[in-house]
């Protein structure tokens, strides 16, 4: 099911939560919203579950008007981020609940509950703990059948509020794998939040990245990575070395390096990715000199902080291979030249 | 100490009939305390116009006069005005009102102190607010509330002792009434004592049951 949002706005007191947000949500898509904490990302999801109310705009859901729909009306389902599991029930009992309580007309049958829940535990491969209740669960597990509660009521859409914040980072990265393969099958349109650009690029169908109450960039995850908008969505999606130049005719300058710089006016800042950036022992006329200040081994990579004249400290990444073979040390003299950067006016 | 067991027989159904009564008193004022004081926070809660404002009047009134005061209003003031109760009534009417407003505030905090995500999770299933009130928050506010709950309910037990003042024989009327017979103060109110504080510590064993029965499902 399609959902559209338009021109929702939302305050807390003083605080603008939500400026005049717009967006499409596409049948079967699977969306991350994405940015840093108090971006607006959670209060966008609360509107379109019905948990809090837009102080303007409309939500449509398949095209119609759901803005006033309460919550239990807009077959929602939603994950929480802390689970909220009913603690006085097993977890059987938490996923048949929101079948049980439907009046008689429309509840189904004890045999089809039943059914319906050992699918649904099965699906989320946790058949064998239907008779614990969640206090004797890990926090994955817990995970994991909020979701199967959620999908019991066979919702048209799928909310799901940071919904592996609280774990720890293999544990989630299994979840997130198997939340994306489980929506590959599933197809229900579904929004996740997250303040982790790891977990959106990976997951996502396509990324919408916020700030202030805003959107800033909405796109696929390569869409979003490979052509950031703004600097901000550029600075949140990695890692970032940031240099200020002028801007002459047109070009802005690291060192020696040119970069184009057709939109900035007579100030540019250059945002360079810190695997963006080329070393030498030699130096060279177009390089920037500096001096290797740490060297930290990140597994697979290796970071190096190094000191020039204009910056306390520029990170440059490479690969340990490389790393090995190279030798860099703390106290080198080192000749760095960015390969790619991305410029913005100032 | 010779004279005090001769006392056994003769106090003994006087006493015994007066604790039946006290009990009875006692466990009429917990069924219609705990249901009115039920719909009170409730109403509270719900923030139901009008009937939520008269609620917080009626808690603080119940709380900030004293029992004694409210059963003098309820079987010597009413009267006046037209209203009468036989003694009986107005004991069990006075120790109701009193106990209900202490167990509404107990309930009304276990049913705050239920995280407001249990809500919204109830909500969320498509559950109206009274369903996610009854499956979803009361049972857990149940469990939050028992200890101060059963605080509530042996204080009651002890309370009874004042409907005395009404001219109904329970326990500590039926004392004094053996003491006038017998000049025997000391051995006789510590009778009475000891029958309250074995009506409290029943009382206690019954916590202890249901908070063991809410515990199962709460295993952390």
């Amino acid at each position: 099911m399609s959902i559209e949002i338009k021109q929702i706005s939302k305050r807390f007191g003083q605080f603008q939560a939500l400026n005049d947000i717009n967006l499409d949500i596409q049948g079967g898509e699977l969306l991350a919203l994405l940015g840093p904490s108090g971006c607006g990302k959670t209060t966008l999801l609360r509107v379109i579950a019905g948990l809090e109310t837009p102080d303007a705009g409309q939500i449509l859901f398949h095209g119609e008007d759901a803005t006033d729909t309460h919550v239990r009306e807009r077959q929602v389902g939603f994950v929480f981020q802390h689970y909220a599991l009913f603690r006085h029930m097993t977890v059987f009992e938490n996923v048949a609940f929101g079948l049980r309580v439907r009046p008689k007309k429309t509840r189904p049958s004890e045999e089809a509950i039943k059914k319906k829940v050992h699918e649904l535990l099965e699906l989320v491969q946790l058949d064998w703990l239907a008779d614990r209740y969640p206090a004797q669960l890990s926090g994955g597990q817990r995970q994991r059948i909020a979701l199967a509660r959620a999908l019991a009521v066979e919702p048209r859409v799928l909310l799901l509020d940071e919904p592996f914040g609280a774990l720890d980072t293999k544990v989630r990265k299994e979840l997130r794998r198997w939340l994306r393969r489980l929506h590959d099958e599933m197809h229900i349109t579904s929004v996740f939040v997250t303040h982790d650009q790891e977990e959106a690029l990976e997951v996502a169908d396509r990324v919408v990245v916020m700030n202030k109450g805003r959107i800033e960039q909405s796109g696929t995850p390569a869409e979003v990575y490979d052509a950031p908008a703004t600097p901000f969505v550029y600075q949140f999606l990695g890692d970032v070395n940031l240099f200020h130049s002028r801007v002459h005719e047109g070009w802005a300058e690291v060192g020696g390096t040119r970069f184009a710089a057709p939109e900035a006016g007579d100030k540019a800042v250059i945002y360079v990715r810190p695997h963006e950036i080329d070393l030498a022992r030699n130096a060279s006329n177009d390089a920037l000199a500096g001096i290797v200040t740490h060297v930290r081994l990140l597994g697979a990579t290796v970071r190096l902080e190094v000191k020039t004249d204009a910056h306390e400290a520029l990170e440059v990444e490479l690969t340990r291979e490389r790393y090995q073979a190279e030798r860099w040390a703390v106290g080198d003299a080192v000749w760095l030249t960015p390969r790619e950067a991305r410029v913005y006016g100032a | 100490m010779q004279t005090w067991l001769d006392l056994i027989p003769l106090a003994w159904p006087f006493l015994l009939k007066g604790a039946l009564y006290t009990l009875g008193f006692a466990l009429a004022a917990m069924v219609l305390g705990l249901a009115l004081g039920f719909v009170v926070a409730l109403l509270r809660i719900a923030r139901v116009p009008v009937l939520a404002q008269l609620a917080t009047i009626y808690v603080s009134a119940m709380r900030g006069t004293p029992l004694l005061v409210q059963i003098f209003v309820i079987y010597y003031g009413l009267p006046s005005v037209g209203v009468e109760f036989e003694p009986v009534t107005a004991g069990v009417l006075a120790l109701t009102l009193n106990v209900a407003a202490y167990l509404s505030e107990s309930m009304r905090g276990a049913i705050t102190g239920v995280t407001i995500g249990q809500w919204q999770a109830g909500y969320s299933l498509g559950l109206s607010w009274w369903q996610t009130m009854r499956h979803v928050v009361a049972p857990q506010a149940l469990r939050l509330a028992v200890p101060s709950l059963s605080n509530s309910l042996i204080s009651l037990i002890k309370d009874t002792s004042l409907v005395s003042v009404i001219t109904v024989t329970e326990l500590m009327l039926a004392t004094k009434e053996v003491i006038a017979q017998t000049f025997q103060p000391l051995p006789l109110y510590l009778a009475a004592a000891a029958l309250y504080w074995l009506m409290s510590a029943a009382f206690e064993r019954v916590q202890r049951w249901v908070e063991s029965r809410l515990e199962l499902a709460h295993q952390r």
